[in-house]
């Protein structure tokens, strides 16, 4: 691909990590980055709403309580984990991208406190328009993070497609009694966030050159940390749910969990661990639409109190690609949970907020 | 060029003028980044900005999110604006004032 097409017009190119001599950078090759692609939640909501539900005595866990992957009863002792999320580039690099988008796509799996076995690869290729050493980095990349797993990439579909799109179908087992639902919050649970946010504002800012480089490392760093040292903390630590925060960003998944479990959430905006340079960023207008969307979709089901200043508003609605785990703990847990994942730094450990009674909305509380 | 840059024109519209306020020269200068999505709409607005010492820069916009973005920028770099719908989308005019308001 020849290097002179990018970056665009507009575009500073003398961004080291832009343009990358003779070969392509993936970010400019989509609108939408990563999670932050996601169909907009009350588009998803409508178009699904009327469709007749999966029910199976076996299907323990389904669509319905908007989980972030199905369990299915094989046998009383063995149950399957299934999920599957592919997305355009999040990352200049293709080893990069493939590394986040199989953090991420496990991710789903450790959320429901299951453990990864097997993995198949989704990808739609532009093959006239990028090279085919592409494809291959992004293999590479993923097959390391499923070896640091412990899970096998066992086959593929890949498609021509104008969008590039990587991603991962992944299959797991979870032990009975195991299972982190979205459904389990209960009131006087602590709410844990085990990665900073920022993500898609830092994406947004790479994709137009005003990241500096050391930033972009941090949130590509983040973003490719497997979510197995908090899903092994928390269910340690007798968590009584768990969801991993994506392209809803941190608010829309909450509201999702808070629905599931008919309880309501209070959040201290300011103990949410951040990305340097993330509210810089929102504050510059670097907002990713998919934010927007969510804070369209949570009009009316969030009340933020107004001293949270607007671009931490940003933050909270940002879309997140591979983001940590929000773990609902019983408060006297929240010790062992801190020492279960005391020395694995992907996974912070910051008590963010605590889930209340009341089954009404605004069912999400932020405070300051 | 970005394939996501769905420009629709050739070349970017970028009307500038000079006129003369007593002593000092302020500057006018319209980006139409209508059809474009975000970021680009910002970083044209905010290499318009930081070119003009003191004046005004038009921003034409066709999405509520450039709306929005192109909003807080104005407000990081200290400037004034209102928004107007206009037709095929929002005029955003910034006002930059002059020495002692350049952005953080």
């Amino acid at each position: 691909m020849n290097a002179e097409r990018l970056p665009g017009r507009g575009a500073p190119a003398k961004e080291p990590h832009m343009a990358i001599e003779g070969q392509c950078d993936l970010l400019q090759l989509t609108e939408h980055c990563g999670c932050g692609a996601k169909l907009a939640a009350a588009d998803l909501r409508e178009f699904l709403s009327g469709l007749p539900a999966s029910r199976d005595p076996r299907l323990l866990v389904g669509p319905a309580t908007f989980d972030d992957a199905a369990v299915y009863r094989l046998r009383d002792d063995c149950l399957l984990v299934q999920t599957v999320d592919f997305f355009p580039p999040v990352a200049s690099d293709p080893e990069t991208f493939g590394r986040i988008a199989a953090a991420n796509a496990l991710s789903d799996v450790y959320a429901m406190g299951g453990r990864p076995l097997t993995a198949l690869a989704l990808m739609c290729l532009p093959s006239k328009q990028v090279p085919l050493g592409v494809a291959r980095g992004i293999l590479a990349g993923a097959q390391e993070k499923l070896t640091e797993a412990g899970a096998l990439l066992v086959g593929g579909h890949t498609l021509e497609d104008p969008q590039l799109k990587f991603g991962l179908s992944v299959t797991g087992i979870v032990e009975p009694g195991q299972i982190l639902s979205n459904a389990g919050a209960q009131s006087g649970d602590v709410l844990v966030l085990t990665k900073p946010l920022g993500a898609g504002l830092t994406i947004t800012a790479a994709k137009a050159g005003l990241a500096a480089e050391h930033l972009v490392g941090e949130a590509n760093r983040w973003m490719s940390a497997l979510n197995r040292a908090a899903a092994e903390a928390a269910v340690h630590a007798g968590a009584h749910a768990a969801t991993d925060i994506t392209g809803f960003g941190l608010l829309g998944h909450s509201w999702q969990m808070a629905k599931a479990s008919g309880v309501r959430m209070r959040f201290n905006a300011d103990q949410v661990p951040l990305l340097e340079s993330a509210l810089e960023f929102a504050s510059m207008g670097l907002v990713p639409a998919g934010a927007y969307a969510n804070r369209r979709f949570l009009d009316g089901r969030v009340r933020i109190c107004e001293k949270v200043p607007l671009a931490l508003q940003d933050v909270l609605f940002d879309p997140q690609t591979s983001g940590g785990l929000l773990v609902c703990l019983p408060p006297d847990n929240l010790e062992k949970f801190r020492q279960a994942a005391a020395g694995q730094w992907e996974c912070r450990c910051a008590a963010v907020g605590q889930v209340e009674e009341g089954d009404a909305e605004p069912r999400l509380l932020v405070e300051m | 060029m970005p394939l996501w840059d769905k420009s629709r024109r050739e070349t970017q519209s970028l009307a500038s003028s000079w006129k003369c306020e007593g002593a000092v020269v302020t500057q006018e200068m319209t980006i139409d980044a209508r059809g474009l999505a975000c970021p680009i709409p910002v970083i044209r607005a905010k290499k318009a900005l930081e070119g003009v010492a003191r004046g005004r820069v038009v921003v034409l916009v066709d999405e509520q999110v450039a709306v929005e973005n192109v909003t807080r920028l104005a407000g990081y770099m200290r400037c004034s604006h209102h928004c107007a719908a206009c037709e095929g989308g929002f005029r955003i005019i910034i006002e930059k004032p002059g020495s002692g308001g350049e952005g953080p």
